[in-house]
């Protein structure tokens, strides 16, 4: 599984993976993902290019969301596949940690460049 | 819960070793098998989901110390009205996933618990779930295809 980071702002990062969330996966990436979020209080997790996510996935989002909350921050996924979406439905995720449709829209919700002048 | 029979012999069979990097060739198999066999997209998602989360915990906890040599099997098999089982087979010790209570509606992040969503996933993804213990093996029964989720309401 790949993952890339970008700063998007004072704080803000986005953290986009590709591949498989599943234990294999989730090892690869956990180490690189838990140091972006360390640097941020707003992190926006791009999915687009995650076909399948395992409990293992779910257990790393949860993990740096709670991480992110203790200290007033947040996370926002965005671009979820229609089976991705389900699991994190199912499994009460999508009430714990803010979830959009898109990259675009996420980015929009926070002001940050390139999402134009969006609703709030 | 004892697993019903399965109907005829198994359509393919698959042993893996206790490694957790067996677990991507145990997917591999079943998603080709899913392509080969024209499953549709849920069974072969649910099945795909529910066999990473059941390796996950045979191959995680089920040989401490390897004082058994591990011996892990999938088998598949055609059910009537278009619904594929996994059967899956261990002599590790004796766990029940069916036995284990799902994680509670969290209000918030501070409440919610990291992990513990395998089993609830296996259920929600799922037509049925069922375990048996048998001559000293673990016997997972993974249902899907029929839409009818295992452990809805429950």
């Amino acid at each position: 599984m790949k993952i890339e980071t970008a700063p998007l702002a004072s704080e803000q990062v986005l953290i986009a993976l590709a591949g498989r969330l599943d234990i294999a996966g989730a090892a690869e990436v956990e180490g690189t993902f838990g140091t972006a979020v360390d640097g941020a209080t707003t992190v926006v997790v791009d999915l687009t290019h995650v076909p399948f996510i395992a409990s293992i996935g779910i257990r790393l989002l949860l993990a740096n969301a709670k991480a992110l909350s203790r200290r007033s921050g947040r996370m926002i996924l965005c671009g979820c596949d229609p089976q991705v979406d389900k699991v994190l439905r199912s499994t009460g995720v999508d009430k714990l940690i803010a979830m959009m449709p898109t990259k675009a829209e996420a980015l929009a919700g926070l002001g940050a460049p390139a999402g134009g002048a969006g609703p709030a | 819960m004892a697993a019903p029979p399965a109907a005829g012999p198994p359509i393919a069979t698959l042993t893996i070793d206790a490694r957790i990097d067996e677990i991507s060739r145990a997917t591999s198999w079943l998603a080709e098998l899913a392509a080969s066999e024209g499953w549709p997209e849920d069974v072969r998602f649910g099945l795909e989901l529910s066999l990473e989360e059941a390796l996950t915990n045979v191959i995680s906890y089920g040989f401490p110390d390897r004082a058994v040599e591990p011996e892990i099997a999938v088998e598949c098999y055609h059910l009537p009205r278009g619904r594929v089982e996994l059967r899956l087979i261990d002599n590790g010790i004796a766990f029940d996933p069916t036995s284990i209570a799902e994680p509670g509606v969290p209000q918030s992040l501070e409440d919610a618990k990291i992990g513990g969503h395998g089993v609830q996933l296996m259920r929600h993804f799922l037509e049925s779930l069922s375990y048996s213990r048998r001559q000293g093996k673990n016997e997972l029964c993974l249902v899907a295809g029929s839409g009818a989720p295992a452990g809805e309401g429950a």
